[in-house]
């Protein structure tokens, strides 16, 4: 069981509820990104029309990870992330994902490591794919949230 | 459509045309296959109100915090409205318009939950979701007894059952697959949509097929326009032999019932990775297939053996269910053990409204007895998904169903040693 990362209690409390300011429904933004090292004579006064005129700068499409589609290496479908777990200094070290079941029921909820999670698209459907069998998942320990998560590493 | 095409009939259209209530000796024919498609619809629009909503809301950025907030409300206000609901049905002069309006109500509430998932939208909408089932589920058994009366209600309410059971398996089969394929939205769009053929099947039930007193289990005796007349105190009915009795053996089936299906999902999730998905589909739509299959020849044994025997085998079944669950690891081996809720789904389909409108009989009270019923099943199956989810997480899964298995046979004991036979024998004159 080397592979399961205990975080304390709170930490494993303290969950992504804050990053959720807009309520449930969030749109995607896009936020804009001055490219580092570049521009710096440009001051904090810049409207945003003209930030976004400048060719040096970057769009970032950023998305709520919530309910975002996880899979593994293979292309099988295996759940959505339900949560994030932040530790204390506000680092994310984990994403709850709800896989299985039929209709909601028999659903079962793990944690996995953050650094196990690629981030990718598929087509224009952005998509998590996980760095786990299938078989490595389902055995994984249920994650509750009145207890410290047990953590399923990247397996190497 | 089915009516209209029996109305063309003599007998059929001479019942349309009558405001009375038609001869209670003899079941009308027209009516019944509406009824039929009205209990296949209803079980389809309640599908996606289970657990499929919290996968919905996931699906739409939602937080735990709120979708289990949104939950609760609902299961409490969904336990609050029960006697409410069935003391409402009593009350209304039309069953048909009360089950019309809480089939619209739900119909609503799912487009609100596909279209405006935001908080406040979600709140009204499961508030609107558990006040119309609370109404709609007494309604139908209302319909059912106003329609063909006590003699025939046992064979009737199997037929209900059957249709139903075809309603859920099917559903859960297509929902499920349109979940999958489509989006989870599009299952509460496809419930709205089927609002509309379950109120073409109501409105295929002449008004006039149903007496209003019967359908509130009152004695048959009407004043010329006293439509409450009959309607006893609620002190007495729940004097009545038997009700609290039975109140009491269906509270301990549910706490020994209701958290068997999720364990045994998640169980199967654990155990199974391939077909983890389709065993989880199969233990749900088996039980449902052998319900289907059985409940028109329980109600007919209700009527011949009386309910006794039957609701010891539906009561037996579980504690067996439960052993062989917290035995048995293998996952098909799990899907047959689930076969056998079939068992007890067939017999608690048809023999919780037929013991309540034996019970109720001459009351005017079945449906606020429904009501109490469907309260203390609300109440056993929240503590049962409770206290079974501490067990597995404390103890494991197989010492969850071994708990479930312990109460279930206090179930099958307060029926065995408590529960009075209330099959009412026919009198002499074939008038029952």
């Amino acid at each position: 069981m080397a592979n399961f990362l205990r975080l304390p209690h709170p930490v494993a409390a303290a969950a992504l509820a804050s990053l959720i300011v807009g309520g449930p429904c969030i749109a995607p933004m896009s936020v804009a990104f001055a490219e580092p090292g570049g521009h710096r004579e440009r001051s904090y006064q810049n409207t945003t029309a003209e930030v976004e005129a400048q060719s040096a700068t970057r769009r970032h499409s950023l998305e709520s990870v919530l309910g975002r589609e996880v899979r593994t290496r293979v292309e099988e479908d295996v759940g959505r992330i339900i949560d994030l777990l932040a530790d204390r200094y506000g680092h994310v070290q984990a994403a709850v994902i709800e896989f299985g079941g039929f209709l909601g029921i028999g659903t079962r909820k793990i944690a996995v490591e953050w650094s196990a999670l690629r981030f990718e698209q598929d087509g224009r459907k952005p998509v998590v794919i996980v760095e786990l069998t299938r078989d490595e998942l389902r055995v994984a320990p249920e994650y509750k949230q009145s207890e410290p998560a047990i953590v399923r590493r990247a397996s190497e | 459509m089915a009516g209209s095409a029996r109305g063309l009939r003599p007998t059929a259209s001479d019942l349309d045309r009558t405001a009375g209530a038609p001869d209670p000796g003899t079941p009308p024919r027209t009516g019944q296959r509406g009824l039929d498609w009205f209990n296949f619809f209803v079980a389809d629009i309640q599908t996606g109100f289970g657990p499929f909503l919290s996968v919905y809301l996931t699906t739409q950025k939602w937080t735990q915090v709120d979708i289990g907030l949104v939950l609760s409300i609902g299961s409490i206000a969904g336990l609050l409205a029960q006697v409410p609901g069935g003391w409402v049905v009593d009350l209304a002069r039309s069953k048909l318009r009360a089950a019309g309006l809480a089939v619209i109500a739900i119909g609503l509430s799912a487009l609100l939950i596909a279209l405006a998932p935001t908080f406040v939208t979600l709140v009204a909408a499961k508030l609107l979701h558990v006040g119309a089932s609370s109404v709609l589920g007494p309604a139908i058994a209302a319909i059912t007894l106003g329609l063909v009366g006590h003699a025939a209600v046992a064979a009737r309410l199997g037929r209900n059952a059957r249709f139903s059971a075809i309603g859920n398996g099917l559903a859960a089969a297509v929902m499920g697959a349109c979940g999958y394929f489509i989006s989870p939205q599009a299952v509460f769009l496809v419930t709205a949509a089927l609002a509309i053929p379950a109120q073409l099947a109501l409105n295929s039930i002449p008004e006039a097929a149903i007496d209003p007193v019967r359908a509130d289990g009152g004695n048959g005796t009407k004043t010329e326009e006293g439509r409450h007349v009959g309607h006893v105190g609620i002190s007495s009915l729940l004097r009545k032999q038997g009700l609290l009795v039975f109140t009491l053996c269906i509270l301990l089936f549910h706490l020994a019932n209701a958290a068997m299906l999720p364990l045994v999902g998640s169980d199967v999730t654990m155990r199974s990775s391939r077909w983890a998905t389709a065993l989880v589909a199969a233990c749900i739509i088996a039980p449902q297939l052998v319900v289907a299959a059985i409940s028109p020849k329980v109600g007919e044994l209700a009527q011949d053996w009386g309910r006794r025997p039957l609701l010891l085998i539906g009561f037996g079944v579980l504690p067996l269910r439960g052993a062989l669950l917290a035995w048995t690891s293998d996952p098909y081996m799990i899907v047959a053990v689930q076969a056998l809720d079939g068992l007890s789904g067939a017999v608690l389909g048809v023999l919780v409204p037929l013991t309540l409108a034996d019970v109720s009989r001459g009351t005017g009270r079945f449906n606020l007895a429904q009501g109490i019923v469907g309260c203390a099943t609300g109440v056993g199956a929240s503590l049962s998904t409770i206290g079974a989810g501490v067990l597995a997480d404390k103890l494991g899964t197989s010492i969850a169903f071994a708990g479930l298995a312990a109460v279930a046979v206090l179930a099958f004991a307060a029926v065995a040693l408590l529960m009075p036979e209330t099959r009412s024998v026919p009198r002499q004159d074939g008038k029952v």
